[in-house]
């Protein structure tokens, strides 16, 4: 494809971005905190998406990895004095071993128990935090706090979260379009069809799972590092509440959707609630309203929009409507022209 | 440990098992006709609570504000099992469970709105109030009542499902839903009546906590918790598994929490690792 096909496909896209990479020029600090929250959200709902929409599995403990990844980048960081681009290999072995670990006690279940199981796994990560057993390294209810600044002023930090932001929506999409993103997904629609082909259903999803608390636990490190502080509510419910109205909100099963999710909800979050504080119960009727109407999230509005005049069926019509304008038009024609002759 | 003391925690661990076996029962009954996870269980236990006490002082009639209260509780999520629910049977299930988890946030909000955000401590009507003695300890009214409560419950229960005609739709509905529609039973009615029956449990479930712990608008989410671990370790789709597990639960909470205190809040996990460690389908599950 030439550049100008490029252009024309995603215009769209491109001056999304030359707003977010000139932004920081002209905008406050607080923006631009709220900008990286975004950045670093929209990679945690990014990473929840290719296990909710993409496996077909919910997990109601996604904030385990998230606050795993802040955990061990600031522990590393403030007790043993490494800097934050050695802890990530760090992040990545230990979020995938979770994964692994969590993958083998649940995804042998029906998808429901998976859920729940998920559900408690989270809660009992978040009182082992806040137990006084642990509280010499993680700070209880506190948190850690004093991480040391990884880069010199706020427009890099905000430049560097948008690149990881960027990195992790492309790799991501190399996923999901590549032969096993496909077959995660011809196991969501049909498992049994799937297993009786001759795919492993479980190494499959165990592999979605690994990839995803990855994701999700590169996400944390990084909101570790832009917050130079972590909380133990990194690993509470609060989180993975807040992940999964961003993938719904925002349509699961497409990469770009829990990004605009992600926005949001921490937008509304951080303008709205000061205004109204029952926000969530809109989110709440929104949410609802999505489930049961629009199943593929707000941008799937886009996408509708988008290709109204693309879809097969339509074409389909268009074709027969122009045989048949032809067709009727011809019929007229003639019909002119046999009284002229 | 003297067998007096034995005696008085065993008490304790029963009425707590039966509190557990009350909130967990609807979810479970639910689960098992309509294989819809409910989330808002811990919601409509919430309101159940709110709802009861607060219609208890205006009624100022504790009989009447209890059935009221739990009557309300059911007929809302009869009605949103016939508004949203049928919308969905059918498809996938990922979806039926994110309704039921966005309905929290409503009904959480709704309740922090009428109610406000603060704990509310609950008056005890006088006849629960003090203790009776047995076996030469003390025992609170309270314990009993809810003991008693346990035992009319699981009677009228086992009676509906085993003794009456729609008992029996209801149990061969969830053995095979296509057979029961094949005979020519209409078992939507039958799915709304359960629902019903679902959310009449999780209100009295919440009515009889509320006198235990009082009022908070965090009690819906840990109560969820609660109820869905012991589900798991009952088995999804077993009513009797939720039971025993209910009162499994209440006797590990209250031994490990009278030997290890500070281990009482992750009782109910070590239970179920174990559980799930040994049989991962849970006690009674078929899976």
């Amino acid at each position: 494809m030439s550049m100008k096909i490029y252009f024309q496909r995603y215009w769209a896209g491109i001056v999304i971005l030359i707003i977010l990479a000139l932004l920081p020029l002209f905008s406050s600090e607080y923006t631009k905190i709220v900008a990286m929250q975004i950045f670093i959200f929209g990679v945690f709902a990014i990473s929840y998406d290719i296990l909710l929409g993409y496996t077909g599995i919910a997990s109601f403990g996604h904030a385990i990895f998230f606050g795993t990844g802040a955990y061990v980048s600031a522990l590393m960081m403030i007790k043993a004095g490494y800097s934050f681009w050695a802890t990530l290999p760090f992040v990545i072995v230990i979020c995938a071993l979770i994964g692994l670990l969590i993958g083998f006690l649940t995804l042998r279940f029906a998808t429901i128990y998976f859920t729940i199981v998920t559900l408690a796994l989270g809660q009992f990560c978040y009182f082992l935090l806040t137990n006084a057993l642990t509280y010499q390294y993680t700070g209880g209810d506190d948190g850690l706090h004093g991480i040391p600044a990884i880069l010199q002023t706020k427009t890099q930090m905000y430049y560097l979260a948008l690149a990881f932001l960027l990195a992790m929506f492309f790799i991501a999409k190399k996923i999901v379009s590549s032969p096993p993103g496909k077959t995660l997904v011809a196991i969501r629609e049909n498992e049994f069809r799937a297993k009786m082909i001759g795919y492993n259903v479980l190494n499959y999803r165990l592999i979605a799972l690994v990839i995803s608390g990855v994701m999700a636990g590169l996400a944390g490190s990084m909101n570790a590092a832009v917050l130079k502080s972590v909380f133990p509510s990194f690993m509470g419910a609060g989180t993975t509440i807040d992940v999964i109205l961003m993938t719904i909100l925002g349509g699961m099963g497409s990469i770009l959707g829990p990004v605009i999710g992600a926005a949001l909800v921490i937008i509304c979050q951080q303008y709205l609630s000061s205004y109204f504080e029952w926000w969530l119960m809109i989110f709440g009727i929104i949410f609802v309203l999505v489930v049961l109407f629009l199943p593929q999230g707000l941008i799937g509005i886009f996408y509708r929009l988008k290709d109204k005049n693309n879809t097969s069926e339509q074409k389909l019509k268009n074709e027969n409507y122009n045989r048949f304008k032809n067709h009727f038009l011809g019929k007229c024609f003639q019909l002119f022209r046999r009284q002229d002759s | 440990m003297t067998s007096q003391l034995f005696v008085n925690i065993l008490l304790s661990a029963l009425s707590l098992g039966v509190i557990y076996f009350l909130l967990s029962s609807g979810f479970a009954l639910v689960f098992s006709l309509l294989r819809v996870s409910n989330f808002s269980h811990g919601s409509l236990i919430m309101w159940g609570a709110y709802l009861g006490v607060y219609l208890v002082e205006a009624f100022s009639n504790f009989t009447l504000g209890l059935v009221v209260s739990v009557v309300i509780v059911g007929f809302f999520l009869a009605l949103v099992e016939y508004f949203l629910f049928r919308r969905l049977y059918g498809g996938n299930p990922l979806f039926e469970l994110l309704l039921t988890f966005g309905l929290i946030f409503i009904l959480d909000e709704a309740v922090k709105l009428v109610w406000g955000a603060a704990l509310i401590p609950v008056n005890k009507p006088d006849f629960l109030k003090g203790t009776v003695m047995i076996y030469g300890e003390p025992f609170a009214v309270l314990r009993l009542y809810i003991l008693s409560l346990g035992v009319v419950v699981c009677a009228g229960l086992y009676l509906l499902l085993k003794k009456t005609k729609l008992g029996l739709i209801i149990t061969a509905g969830i053995e095979n839903k296509e057979m029961v529609r094949a005979l020519g039973i209409n078992i939507n009615k039958v799915f709304t009546f359960v629902c019903w029956l679902g959310g009449f449990l999780a209100g009295l479930g919440g009515f009889a906590l509320a006198y235990f712990t009082g009022l908070s608008p965090e009690m819906g989410a840990s109560q969820l918790l609660n109820v869905l671990v012991i589900v798991v370790v009952g088995g999804l789709g077993s009513f009797m598994g939720a039971a025993i597990a209910a009162v499994i639960m209440g006797l590990a909470e209250a031994f490990i929490g009278f030997y290890l205190p500070e281990m009482a809040i992750l009782s109910s996990f070590i239970v179920m690792f174990i559980v799930l460690g040994i049989k991962p389908s849970g006690l009674l599950g078929e899976v």
